[in-house]
């Protein structure tokens, strides 16, 4: 006998879980489908667990920093096993949370892997249910890149790092986007050798050149190896060529981070619309086909659990008539290193390349009360902002230092408003906070915008 | 007994637009009493009662346009028995506006002010407002007599409309733009990257290199719609001629070398023909008309509309009373008009109640063309360039300068052997013009 639902979410990520959640508020009969754990990524493998992992480490290197303010420790220690058990059990609280959401909202909940071999139509071990509308939510896995010895033991992806048992002494992290980034953070924190080998001239291509560069040099325990590429992992060390020459670097552990691929095995719906980034949807998350909508790390957009959460409103909003759609203009991102980073809209190199008159304003953060009340004064930490000298817009807002995650989605507000430097002006941020340093660099480029 | 009329609201107004009765049949009203409520595309105003009396009957519904000057409720005493009830009777107790056609009608040009709206009921003033604000009137619901949209709904549709930042604001005012009724920023706010049009990046890719968008907006749009209702709406033909221009040049220099302080040297070719078309035209009154589909309306008077080249599109102007004007008088007159169409300063009554048009493409060494038609008009000429032409005597060819004309005409209101007499009389004035000039 086959199940009847309104609607099926496969997956269930931030992308998955909400859109289910919402679906089910508007009154609408869901099945949820997942393989493993609630909450997808972001909650067993990602987001959270990287969190913990990186509080743990933060308050390792603070503790052993902490003297400049008058406090010492004796002799700190960081115990991994402790900081694991630390993490797990916060995962578990999460994952009971979205549980509890599902059962809530009247959501059913199905455990297994979902088979979609036609519209309308899943099969999760044997069982058939159908669905006028489907939501694929599935995601996305670390990807492999065809290097020889990429299936060593030694080779580990985000997924099984976090599960690591004892730290290594000396590890190389290939690639130096967000995940290697935190990882790289974590690792030289609590004690290991770490070396990031990045392809690209800079680590973090979605950053403002100049923060990236800030945070590389700020990783002061961090050896990086930029425009380099990986040739070959050997037992023991990873070999790389650059400028033509080939070097080594020995690791007794290797991090792969060097993309995701979208989980789309399983997906078999004739015609379904699938880039090699992942599956195509409109702005409404609406993919080619009738029926069929995709969400979160799967359509290969934005990589990011919020964006997931908001990608799902837009879906259900489509399903249930409404008008939402997906905008990706003000979509905050924060890495979480010690200084943390964070940023919303475009940097000062996307505004000109869509031919903008764009302007840059800098206030560092050494100039900021709060900043200097709790950091070195050679601690790192500046605010960029970029804004469009024709309209006065504000375009982009980059700042790295304490706080920065916490401070990001004020930018978004303003930039998803788009409000004038001369607006923002008119707002009141707390004193003394981090955050003043945005108010301060706008007030900077209405300064220079007068001279 | 006493007549409640639509007042008069300056120059420029026709009709009002009733709104809303405040007093019912059967009330009892005071001088100063507001009878009604009513909008022009300018202004929304009150009738008040002029006398003290019961209101007896109303002669218009809410919703309806009242040209002004016409009776719309009579006050009386109780039980007065009404000169012709419930009749809508026309009472105008001025003399007609000028032009005084043959049978009055509202005459039209390319451009006119107060456009009408085409498919949604909807007040000039509602519509006014409506362009002003970014506002799609048809997706509004009219709370007036029969759905028609009011201020009131547009206002309404203002309040719920999503928000508009400052710099987007701007934007629109600066360059003119027209703010769209709903944007792609949040809650659909209307951003400064919604101005631009969504197929952009798709132009890029089929026609590389730099292009520009130009929202089809005020007199473009306006004129796009006119013509494109002209040639929807009629069955245009036209006819070729070319007139013999040996006297009109001669004529010309002629002026030219004349007195200064008589002011005769700025008269041109084109007035020569404008002043052969005035006294040609009376003879023909079919050509000096309206087609308005069940009725043909013919002029006594000509009322020139001239097709003026400005830098905001194409206007047209009209000389009135053509016929009773002199030369001079025909090229002052339509030297002025062109003059304040070109510098934007015309009035909404320079541009309406032609009755027959003229275009002069001469200048520009046009041979020939097919003007369109300015609808409801019957017949509009195209004035060309002078080109020799070669007559032929006992074997002997000699090369005589000739005037050309297109005369565009629709084939449901004149045939063409009549209109061909039209343009060979015009020819044949043209060419033995100073005869033309003694009659
Ligand atoms: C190490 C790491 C750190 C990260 N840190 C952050 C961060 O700090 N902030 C941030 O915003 N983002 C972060 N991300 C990214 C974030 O985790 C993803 O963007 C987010 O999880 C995407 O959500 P999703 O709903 O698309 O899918 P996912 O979270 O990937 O969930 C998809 C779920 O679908 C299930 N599934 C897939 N196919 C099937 C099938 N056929 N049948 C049944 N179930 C299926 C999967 O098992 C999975 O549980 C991080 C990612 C990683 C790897």
């Amino acid at each position: 006998m086959t199940e009847s639902y309104d609607l099926i979410v496969i997956g269930s990520g931030p992308g998955g879980y909400r859109a289910a959640e919402q679906a089910s508020l508007t009154g609408l009969s869901v099945l949820l489908v997942e393989r493993e754990g609630l909450g997808g990524v972001c909650l067993n493998r990602g987001c959270i667990p990287t969190k913990c992992l990186l509080n743990a480490s933060k308050h390792f290197s603070h503790g052993k920093k902490a003297g400049a303010f008058g406090v010492h420790f004796d002799n700190p220690r960081f115990v991994l096993s402790e900081a694991m058990a630390w993490k797990d059990r916060t995962v578990k609280t999460l994952s009971r949370g979205v549980e509890s959401i599902m059962k809530r909202t009247g959501v059913t909940v199905l455990k297994g892997e979902a088979v979609v071999p036609e519209r309308g139509f899943v099969v999760v071990e044997g069982r058939e249910y159908r669905a006028n509308t489907i939501i694929l939510a599935g995601g996305s896995a670390p990807w492999i890149p065809p290097i020889p010895g990429a299936e060593a033991p030694m080779v580990k992806t985000s997924r099984e790092i976090l599960s690591l048992r004892s730290l290594p002494e000396e590890m190389v992290i290939i690639g130096g986007g967000v995940i290697g980034i935190e990882f790289a953070s974590f690792f030289s924190a609590v004690g290991t050798r770490v070396h990031v080998v990045e392809m690209a001239d800079e680590i973090c291509p979605m950053m403002d050149r100049e923060i990236a560069r800030t945070l590389r040099s700020s990783m002061e325990e961090v050896t990086f190896h930029l425009s380099s590429k990986v040739t070959n992992i050997e037992k023991g060390r990873v070999v790389y060529v650059s400028d033509g020459k080939e070097s080594a670097v020995s690791a007794d552990l290797v991090l792969m981070s060097v993309g995701r691929k979208p989980n789309i095995a399983g997906i078999d719906i004739p015609g379904l619309d699938i880039g090699s980034e992942g599956i195509r949807v409109n702005n409404r998350m609406a993919t080619n086909l009738p029926g069929v909508y995709a969400i979160g790390d799967i359509t290969g957009r934005s990589l990011l659990a919020h964006s997931a959460y908001r990608m799902a409103e837009v879906a259900v909003s489509s399903i249930t008539g409404g008008k939402s759609i997906m905008r990706y203009g003000a979509v905050p991102w924060a890495v979480y290193t010690d200084p943390e980073a964070a940023g919303c809209g475009m940097t000062v190199e996307e505004a000109l390349r869509q031919g903008r008159k764009a302007r840059t304003a800098k206030v560092r953060m050494a100039v900021n009360g709060r900043f200097l009340a709790e950091n070195t004064p050679e601690s790192p930490g500046v605010c960029i902002i970029v804004s469009d000298e024709a309209t006065g817009v504000l375009l982009g807002v980059h700042m790295l230092g304490p706080y920065s995650s916490e401070i990001i989605h004020s930018a978004s507000v303003m930039i998803e408003a788009e409000l004038t430097l001369k607006e923002i002006g008119e707002i009141i941020f707390p004193h003394p906070t981090v955050s003043e340093v945005l108010r301060d660099a706008v007030l900077e480029a209405t300064h220079s915008y007068k001279e | 007994m006493e007549r409640v009329l639509m007042p008069k609201q300056g120059n420029t107004v026709e009709s009002c637009v009733i709104l809303e009765w405040k007093k019912k049949i059967g009330d009892t009203v005071l001088p100063g009493d507001v009878l009604c409520e009513v909008e022009t595309d300018k202004a929304t105003f009150e009738v008040q009662a002029e006398h003290e009396g019961v209101l007896l009957t109303v002669l218009f519904n809410e919703g309806d346009d009242v040209p002004v000057l016409e009776t719309i409720a009579y006050l009386g005493k109780p039980g007065e028995i009404l000169p012709e009830a419930g009749a809508r009777s026309v009472e105008n107790p001025v003399p007609a506006p000028l032009p005084s056609p043959v049978i009055p009608v509202k005459a039209q040009s390319f451009i006119e002010a107060g456009e009408k709206a085409r498919s949604v009921r909807i007040s000039p003033r509602a519509k006014n407002l409506a362009e002003r604000k970014g506002i799609v009137p048809e997706n509004l619901e009219g709370s007036g007599p029969g759905g028609r949209i009011l201020e009131r709904d547009v206002c309404r549709a203002l309040q719920g409309r999503s928000s508009i930042g400052t710099a987007a604001l701007q934007k629109a005012e600066e360059e003119d733009l027209s703010i769209p009724a709903e944007g792609s920023g949040i809650g659909g706010r209307v951003l400064t990257t919604d101005f631009k049009t969504v197929r952009k990046s798709g132009w890029a890719e089929d026609f590389p290199g730099n292009s520009i968008e130009t929202v089809v907006k005020g007199a473009r749009e306006v004129i796009a719609r006119r013509m494109k209702a002209s040639l929807d709406q009629t069955a245009q033909f036209t006819l070729h001629a070319a007139a013999d221009a040996r006297e009109i040049v001669e004529y010309r220099q002629y002026l030219k070398t004349a007195d200064p302080s008589k002011g005769l040297s700025d008269i041109t070719l084109g007035d020569l023909v404008l002043y052969a078309v005035s006294r040609v035209l009376p003879a023909f009154p079919f050509m000096n008309a309206h087609f308005l589909g069940e009725k043909i309306v013919s002029f006594e008077h000509v009322h020139l509309g001239i097709a003026v080249d400005t830098p905001k599109g194409l206007l047209v102007p009209t000389v009135r009373f053509a016929d009773t004007l002199s030369l001079k008088g025909i090229s002052d007159c339509a030297g002025r008009l062109a003059e304040k169409a070109k510098s934007g300063k015309a009035n909404p009554e320079d541009l309406i109640g032609a009755t027959f048009t003229v275009t002069n493409l001469g200048s520009l060494g046009i041979e020939g063309f097919t003007p369109v038609l300015n609808t409801p008009q019957v017949a509009i000429l195209g004035v060309c360039s002078i080109t020799l032409k070669p007559i032929g005597g006992d074997g002997d060819v000699t090369f005589i300068p000739h005037l050309g004309l297109s005369l565009t005409i629709d084939h449901q209101a004149v045939d063409g052997a009549p209109a061909a007499r039209f343009l060979k009389e015009l020819c044949d004035a043209l060419a033995r013009f100073r005869i033309l000039l003694a009659e």
